[in-house]
């Protein structure tokens, strides 16, 4: 370090000592006085009070003017010129004592819970006029150890030095109504808020905890840098009030610190004297939220905490709408978990579905064992499966062909449809004949399950018993379609015939049946709407009519080349649209 | 009350307590059709005297659509007091044979085939 830059530390050193005490005494004195123009009251050493505190102001200007020239100090005989220049001492002690003389008078006439605060301003005063005392015996080489063991951080190397209008400006700036008028808008509740006041003078965190409590805030100190770390790390705070000039762990580190951590967001305030503005600058771009300068203003303090808690608030609103947000994330998440788990399901339950209802298919095989009749059926799930149903039963030589669709899709179609070809079969192996009996029996069940199940399900079903050469349909669906050797078509119509499965409880009274004859070379369709109604592109039906049509010109070929036709030629009218409802289609032949 | 969509819509007149249907209905199944069910339940539930159901303009009704018109003249027919009128017309073939069901859930309902 050379001598030069030495000087000017310890120019800066020796105002920041000197300020120390002066700030206690402007500190407590505009305290006292705030707290009685807020009482409104006027009492008679109110004067004194406010000589005190202009006093303060004086000594400050008084030091800047003296111990901050325009044109820094370059050698040890400049520096000694500008510390022991008379004039700066009988300025000081005159403003000391001044200060002094009122205290005395304030001891014995102000209340009595003022006294400790003018006591304080005595100290400090006292103090001041040591200091000042012991100008004289300093020299930058000793000065270090005579005024204090401290060691100002090395920013400070690099002085600001005040133009005195910039420091009446700065002044003028506190003193303005503007932020006065702000405050009136104040939207905060204080009492919610802890301030964290880091301070090395013991004088500064009483005045700053107090102007803190004064404005509703709760007040927590911390003695210096390492005892603040502590404190913020199993603390919560709102904010920090933060002395930059600290021994040991000084206010850069304690901000750096808070800056790199999880309290990055709670706002710092670094406290500062009005002519450390570089330091203050440096702060800043560290990411200090503001400055206060010493002497503490009560008014400056109070709009600077609101405007940083205002912030604060503000941002911790917008990280509580982030955490919600990243909350509704989590919860979309969770769901398009559940629903690709729902997917899964429903792929699962329409395989399970599908295999329900192919399972119970009867064979080729045992179609082709059928005397009299060549049978061949088809059948194919929709996408969503549907509830078709076709069998062929046989029981003591009597042939069931039954069809028939439950409403609707998915596993319950499925499920009821296997419950009624089990009934089916249940009632034939009972040797049921009555079609009356059977429908009402087989009815009562599907209905009862049907209830129990919560379902709003029904189905059309209709059985159609065959013995040589006869047929016997009863139960409500589609139109069967007869198509005669040689080419012409009946069309039976079922709707007299029964009524929906499951729908009523009982359904006895519309059950009836209908008897054809069948000769050789006949041709009998059964199919479920998922052919009559299957759409091309344009949205038209299949119809009735082209089943007709593609029967009765193939009537000539064999059940099994029936099926293929009608089935070729549904296929070249669906092309290529979905196919919404399962297809099933019976071809029976006489032979 | 009414749902309007481009192939159909159902309207449901509270002064004359008519419920018109018209267009094409060929929705997949009961969930699909939940609009129209909730409308039809709304209606029973307000228990007007007579309810008159218009399908002489609705051209297509599927099996879904008739099982949940059979479940809405059941519903009818369980509160009573309420006079059941069905408009059809001769024009659409599938109203011919689906229509009777309903007049056999509901001896008393009124079919009017125009």
């Amino acid at each position: 370090m050379t001598t030069d830059s030495q000087s000017q530390l310890s120019l800066s050193h020796l105002r920041h000592e000197l300020r120390t005490p002066i700030n206690a005494i402007i500190g407590y004195s505009e305290m006292i006085v705030e707290e009685f123009e807020d009482l409104g009251s006027d009492p008679p050493y109110l004067q004194e009070l406010e000589e005190i505190r202009d006093c303060g102001a004086e000594l400050l200007v008084s030091i800047n003017n003296f111990l901050n020239p325009a044109i820094p100090p370059t050698s040890e005989l400049e520096w000694e010129q500008i510390v022991t220049n008379p004039e700066l001492k009988i300025q000081l002690q005159k403003l000391t004592n001044l200060v002094i003389n009122n205290c005395q008078q304030l001891i014995p006439t102000i209340e009595t819970e003022l006294v400790p605060d003018v006591e304080k301003i005595n100290l400090a005063a006292n103090k001041l006029l040591e200091e000042i005392n012991n100008l004289l015996k300093t020299s930058p080489g000793k000065n270090s150890l005579t005024i204090s063991p401290k060691i100002p951080p090395q920013v400070v190397e690099e002085d600001y030095f005040f133009e005195p209008e910039t420091i009446s400006e700065i002044d003028i700036i506190i003193d303005s109504g503007v932020l006065l008028a702000q405050e009136d808008e104040q939207p905060l509740d204080p009492s919610k808020y802890t301030i964290l006041i880091v301070d090395d003078n013991a004088t500064n965190r009483d005045l700053l905890s107090r102007q803190v409590k004064t404005q509703g805030y709760k007040a927590a100190v911390a003695r210096d840098g390492r005892q603040a770390i502590q404190k913020i790390k199993t603390g919560a705070y709102d904010l920090i009030l933060l002395d930059i000039i600290m021994p040991e762990i000084n206010g850069y580190q304690v901000l750096k610190w808070i800056r790199a951590g999880a309290w990055r967001h709670i706002p710092t305030i670094m406290i500062s004297a009005l002519d450390e503005i570089d330091s203050v600058v440096k702060c800043i771009e560290m990411g200090a939220a503001d400055y206060l300068a010493k002497p503490f203003n009560p008014t400056l303090l109070k709009a600077r905490l609101g405007a940083c808690l205002e912030q604060k608030r503000l941002r911790d609103q917008e990280s509580s709408y982030l955490d919600k947000l990243a909350l509704a994330n989590e919860e979309i998440k969770t769901l398009n978990g559940c629903l690709k788990a729902e997917n899964m399901r429903l792929s699962t339950e329409l395989e399970v579905t599908q295999r329900l209802q192919m399972m119970l298919l009867p064979k080729e095989q045992e179609l082709s064992q059928i005397e009299g009749l060549e049978i061949a059926g088809f059948m194919e799930p929709a996408d969503e499966v549907g509830g078709d149903y076709y069998d062929v039963l046989q029981h003591h030589g009597r042939i069931t062909i039954g069809i028939g669709d439950v409403t609707g899709h998915g596993l319950e179609s499925g499920v009821l449809m296997l419950m009624v070809q089990t009934a089916v079969r249940t009632l034939m192996e009972n040797n049921e004949t009555d079609p009356k009996k059977f429908f009402e029996v087989l009815n009562r069940t599907i209905y009862k399950n049907v209830q129990r199940m919560d379902s709003d399900k029904n189905l059309s079903l209709c059985l159609v018993n065959y013995h040589e050469g006869v047929l016997n349909l009863s139960g409500q669906h589609e139109e069967m379609l007869v198509i005669r050797a040689g080419g012409t078509v009946e069309r039976v119509d079922t709707i007299d015939l029964g009524f929906p499965i499951g729908l009523e409880e009982t359904i006895e009274d519309f059950v009836f049946q209908a008897q054809i004859n069948l000769h050789q070379g006949d041709v009998v369709i059964l199919y479920t709407d998922g052919i009559t109604e299957a759409e091309n592109n344009l949205g038209i039906h299949y119809g009735l009519e082209n089943l007709c049509a593609i029967v009765q010109q193939n009537w000539q070929e064999s059940a099994q080349d029936i099926r293929q036709a009608v089935i070729e030629n549904l296929r070249s009218h669906i092309g290529v649209e979905k196919v919404y409802d399962d297809i099933t289609l019976v071809v029976l032949k006489q032979k | 009350m009414e749902i309007k969509t481009e192939n159909y819509k159902v309207v449901y007149d509270e002064v004359s307590n008519n419920i018109v249907f018209d267009g094409s209905l060929r929705l997949n199944g009961t969930a699909e059709y939940a609009s129209i069910t909730e409308l039809l339940n709304n209606v029973a539930q307000q228990e007007p005297e007579k309810i008159v159901l218009d399908l002489k303009e609705l051209n297509f009704l599927n099996s879904s659509g008739i099982s949940i018109l059979s479940k809405f003249v059941i519903n009818i027919r369980r509160r009573k007091n309420i006079q059941m009128v069905v408009i059809g017309a001769k024009k659409n073939p599938w109203q011919g044979k689906s229509l009777k069901n309903l007049q056999r859930l509901m001896p008393s309902l009124k079919l009017e085939m125009e």
